[in-house]
């Protein structure tokens, strides 16, 4: 979806247009919903993250100074909220990640069944050991190919000059945890 | 397409066979978020003044306590709306004061409680004082209609901005 969309989409939402707000939804659910994750928030609170992202838009609806970026307008205040949240948390310990097993309880069915797949357990483990900063940047970036990097620079609050190298060096270190935990080719390449 | 942009697609080294897709079925949003998502859109209302946040303890000071209560200032230009939110076994306490002192009718919107729920709704004494006790904790907005002399709506209702307290 291009940018003229995302601003004309912006502006009839603003106007009351539901289908025009369900579409910005359906456009950017997803990338809210993993800014909130990637900062390891329970489900319970990323829901919390989300809802209150999706609201400070509708009172914004009108004031979005740059509809085009609305992308990176919802994925800042999705981290800030995130952030907010996560002190309130603090007093829980984070778990460690060598300590998130294969399959994720809170995963539905068809999620674990693609884990079933021994090739994609080796690449779900391999994922899983990169920092928390790679594995939500690879995310973010398959979440949101084209529409906006800007989008994706703002959820992670780095110049968007710097994904493309990040992501080089991140995939680099996946191929590498790939090659040192298989005995089989990585492929893919 | 913005031509700022770092080159994607063709011009990347692509990710290991099968990633891809697995990051895309990782985690999807649950259908209950996306309903609420939606339905945002239904709190929007008209003709009110937006009291945004301007003081929060939570992001001042590195000692930050679970048992102290949260102190929120909300600001719409010379009125403001203080709160202390307490978390007294994971329902919440709210002790508000208006700025300038009046009386007020005062809501606690709340999306996450079910369709159909009313809103909490409290009076601020005349010295601008209110409490609102036995919330439940998620998205909340407090939406203010001062009051003349007379007890009817004097001057337009302040929302505060969304937070999840």
């Amino acid at each position: 979806m291009g940018a003229d969309q995302t601003s004309s989409l912006v502006a009839a939402a603003a106007a009351g247009d539901p289908g025009a707000w369900d579409a910005l939804v359906a456009r950017y659910a997803g990338v809210v919903w993993a800014v909130a994750r990637s900062f390891r928030l329970s489900a319970a609170d990323a829901a919390d993250v989300s809802q209150v992202t999706w609201l400070r838009l509708v009172e914004n609806l009108d004031q979005i100074r740059n509809p085009d970026g609305v992308g990176s307008w919802l994925a800042t205040t999705a981290r800030r909220e995130a952030i907010t949240l996560l002190r309130r948390r603090q007093e829980v310990p984070l778990p460690e990640l060598d300590q998130v097993g294969v399959v994720d309880e809170q995963q539905p069915p068809p999620w674990q069944e693609l884990l079933v797949d021994e090739r994609n357990q080796e690449l779900w483990l391999a994922f899983r050991r990169l920092s928390d900063r790679c594995q939500a940047l690879l995310r973010l970036l398959v979440l949101e190919p084209e529409a906006s990097y800007a989008a994706v620079a703002a959820a992670l609050n780095v110049p968007v000059g710097s994904l493309g190298p990040t992501r080089a060096r991140c995939l680099a270190t996946l191929r590498g945890h790939l090659g040192t935990d298989n005995r089989e080719k990585a492929g893919g390449t | 397409m913005n031509p700022d942009i770092p080159p994607t697609g063709a011009d990347q080294e692509r990710l290991p066979g099968g990633l891809e897709r697995l990051l895309r079925e990782f985690d999807p949003v649950p259908a209950i978020v996306l309903d609420a998502a939606r339905a945002s859109l239904g709190w929007r209302s008209l003709d009110w003044e937006l009291a945004q946040l301007t003081a929060d303890s939570l992001l001042v000071g590195a000692d930050v306590r679970g048992e102290q209560p949260r102190l929120l200032t909300y600001q719409a230009g010379e009125r403001a709306i203080e709160v202390e939110v307490s978390d007294l076994g994971g329902r919440l306490r709210i002790l508000g004061q208006l700025v300038p002192p009046q009386p007020a009718r005062v809501r606690a919107d709340q999306p996450g409680t079910g369709a159909g729920q009313d809103p909490v709704e409290v009076l601020a004494d005349p010295l601008g004082r209110f409490a609102i006790r036995d919330l439940p904790p998620g998205p909340t907005r407090l939406v203010c209609q001062p009051l003349g002399p007379d007890g009817e709506p004097a001057g337009p209702e302040v929302h505060s901005e969304w937070l999840v307290l």
